[in-house]
């Protein structure tokens, strides 16, 4: 593995940058593994990463059926926040932002964390007694999150649209101070090259197909390169998770729906933090000056990454409505990802009636910011074999004994 | 612009469906009610789901679709 510190850079700069070593390696499949984690996306790789690093089980393999990052890793909008309702949640994205902060150094590998706070417009009187009840919670948790007047609102955000009539007048706005944004690729290479060191096997292009069992125990995977021997599972698969658990017999609470992202032409620096207009358009602006936008998740469910035009006008007509300054920037690109949608937009972090096969799916449309946090968890999950405290409340168990995570905070919640 | 096929009102825009999903039959005891209410089978591939013609006749339907691809079949 080669080392990016200073003088690593240096070493290969005089170099001519013609020995660099591969990031991590290409392994051939060996016949057994401890664990077997399936999908190479951020929560796949970060597990496999804790496994090896905290829990010294090494005999890790991870496996995707495209390219490390190619599903909703690389194709979502790179918020990262803990402005949750429920107090589970936001303990849990609250650890995840600490994490955020020391990853690049505890990687090798800058993945550009930045801190930048989130700004919510609060546009419906619905809405504004939800996130007064969420300043509550999130007080609890100790997560600063305050509310804002509109014209508060304004001096964070000028290019905002002036007061005057309009369909939904902001009524107030609340202030996320410790929320972020990270480059997308750079967390799932990190992860894999420091994976890869401790001798995980990453194994890209080579698709499971099923979970073998027997006595009520899992002992494999079908792949498309044969059949690999198992003692754990963990599924890390989002949009997929269905299909997979379908051959161990289990149904999940998740449906498989498209969300969609935008970005524009790059323009001078304009906003300094993350806007989010709950339910209708969210927006930040990358490094590279592009506005990357987001909305609510398609009406139709599927597993097509190819979202509906309907969806891109209504999310483009709220995002001019709040930013009219921004009517003739043009959209450069827009892509879909398939999001794995659970019943109470809350994620599944748990064991399964199959003894060997766990869960991290359901994340929906804010997988990316547990990515750390969502990782850790996992790999603990895995290596115990029993959920903590922390990832109780996110057992699939949650919904027989009635006690389902209801929130409010997601970006395909509507109200 | 995406089609719907409406056995009374043709092909029409999207827009004008709710689209409900796969159909939850009522719990009659035969499986756990957890899984009555939550469960989804959430198929990749050809599905039956439940429309409503909102904006046009206003009947239920049940259509076939391919989840994979989108593409109505018949």
């Amino acid at each position: 593995m080669g080392d990016y510190s200073f003088f690593g850079l240096l070493r290969h700069a005089f170099a001519g940058h013609a020995e660099w070593p591969r990031a991590w390696r290409d392994p051939p499949l060996k016949p057994h593994y401890d664990v077997v984690v399936v999908g190479a996306g951020g929560h796949g790789l970060a597990a496999a990463y804790y496994l090896a690093a905290r829990h010294g089980i090494r005999n890790v393999l991870v496996l995707d059926k495209g390219w490390i990052g190619g599903g909703n890793t690389g194709r979502n909008t790179v918020t990262i926040r803990a402005n949750y309702l429920r107090e589970p949640s936001i303990r849990f994205h609250a650890e995840g932002l600490r994490m955020w902060r020391e990853l690049s150094g505890a990687l090798g590998f800058n993945v550009m964390f930045s801190e930048r706070g989130q700004l919510d417009l609060i546009q419906t009187w619905a809405k504004l007694r939800d996130v007064k009840r969420r300043r509550s919670t999130m007080a609890l948790a100790g997560v600063p999150f305050d509310i804002l007047t509109p014209a508060q609102a304004r001096a964070r955000v000028p290019i905002l649209a002036p007061e005057g009539p309009t369909r939904l007048p902001i009524l107030a706005a609340t202030w996320h101070p410790t929320a972020g944004v990270a480059r997308h690729d750079a967390v799932a290479w990190g992860y894999a090259r420091a994976a890869d060191a401790l001798g995980v096997d990453i194994v890209q292009n080579c698709e499971v197909r099923a979970i073998r069992r027997a006595g009520g125990r899992v002992t494999g995977v079908e792949t498309a390169r044969g059949f690999v021997a198992a003692g754990k599972v963990g599924l890390a698969v989002s949009a997929h998770a269905g299909v997979l658990a379908a051959s161990a017999d289990l149904r999940l609470p998740i449906e498989t729906v498209p969300l969609q992202a935008f970005v524009s032409e790059p323009l001078k620096p304009m906003l300094s933090c993350i806007v989010n207009c709950p339910g209708q358009v969210y927006l930040s602006q990358t490094d590279k000056g592009e506005l990357a936008i987001g909305g609510g998740s398609d009406p139709v469910p599927s597993y097509v990454q190819r979202g509906d035009f309907a969806t891109i006008e209504r999310v483009v007509t709220a995002l001019l409505e709040i930013f009219p300054v921004l009517a003739r920037v043009r959209l450069l690109r827009q892509w879909t990802g398939a999001i794995d949608l659970c019943h109470d937009t809350s994620p599944i972090l748990s064991k399964t009636p199959v003894e060997g096969l766990y869960l991290d799916v359901g994340w929906g449309s804010g997988g990316f910011k547990a990515i750390p946090a969502g990782g850790a968890a996992f790999a603990r999950l895995i290596a115990n074999d029993a959920p903590d405290d922390a990832i109780l409340p996110f057992a699939l168990s949650r919904f027989e004994s009635g006690r389902p995570l209801y929130e409010t905070a997601g970006a395909s919640n509507r109200d | 612009m995406r089609l719907v096929p409406c056995p009374t009102c043709g092909p029409r825009e999207a827009g004008e469906f709710v689209c409900f999903g796969e159909p939850r039959p009522r719990p009659d005891g035969t499986r756990p009610l957890a899984e009555a209410i939550y469960a989804r089978d959430n198929l990749k591939g050809p599905v039956a789901e439940l429309w409503w013609h909102r904006a046009g006749c206003r009947r239920w339907l049940t259509l076939r679709r391919n989840s994979a691809t989108n593409a109505f079949v018949e």
